[in-house]
């Protein structure tokens, strides 16, 4: 396999690690779970409000999403949040991938 | 073990249940939303939005639901992404002779040059003998 090669599957592995790192985290240390969870209740809750406004459906829909990505499946949540709302948002797997770049794809 | 796989599946498959619902009601409420900022909250754009969530929740669900995931994605910058990484591993094809950049290289395409001489003289040298 040419260096090419390498640096796609180096930066796919970065990317895995990456994802699976918020719930790592989260098994390992209590503290860092009840925070994120409390973070993504939040976050749901704001952002059903953001759509609904102040009202019953407001606090029903949020329910039903902080039952169902919260309590139910906590850590794929938490891995997709940081993942997506945190690294892409904020551009830190471009910094990942160019980082990468000059370093696996110079080298190998 | 059977057990353990059947188990195993049933989890994966609820998994993707549960979040294929949670998907939709994150579509509900762009659509609610999108109904209520243009028409208000009224009678008729309730009619509007359950005959909309209707016909992109149920019916054309496979189609709509890829195009809100994608949606999603590029408003949370995976297009510059996916630049970055084919910039990096410039799978365009082809592209630009690197340009020399140490003295190493220099002196790479100087023998390469150099043979590259030689060669066209040893072809050459045949000719002028036939002459």
């Amino acid at each position: 396999m040419n260096s090419r090669g390498f640096l796609i599957i180096f930066i796919i592995v970065a990317f895995v690690v990456l994802a699976m790192l918020p719930p790592i985290i989260m098994k390992l240390f209590p503290p860092a779970d009840l925070l994120m969870r409390l973070i993504l209740t939040v976050m749901i809750f704001a952002t059903v409000r953001g759509h609904l406004g102040s009202n019953a459906l407001t606090i029903i829909i949020s329910a039903v999403l902080i039952y169902l990505l919260v309590i139910k499946h906590p850590y794929i949540t938490a891995s997709l949040y940081v993942f997506f709302y945190v690294l892409l948002l904020f551009n830190f797997l471009s910094v990942i991938v160019w980082g990468l770049g000059t370093r696996v794809g110079h080298h190998s | 073990m059977l057990a353990l796989h059947l188990f195993a599946l049933f989890s994966l498959t609820e998994t993707f249940a549960d979040l294929t619902l949670a998907l939709k009601i994150f579509v509900l409420l762009s659509i609610i939303s999108f109904v209520w900022n243009h028409l208000g909250n009224t009678p008729f754009s309730i009619v509007i939005i359950l005959g909309v969530s209707w016909f992109v929740l149920f019916d054309y669900w496979k189609f709509f639901g890829g195009i809100y995931l994608l949606y999603v994605l590029l408003t949370m910058g995976i297009s510059g992404i996916l630049v970055d990484f084919f910039f990096v591993s410039q799978m365009g094809g082809g592209g630009e002779a690197k340009p020399v950049d140490s003295a190493v290289d220099l002196a790479i395409r100087q023998q390469q040059l150099q043979r590259a001489k030689q060669m066209h003289a040893a072809q050459a040298r045949p000719r002028r003998m036939m002459r």
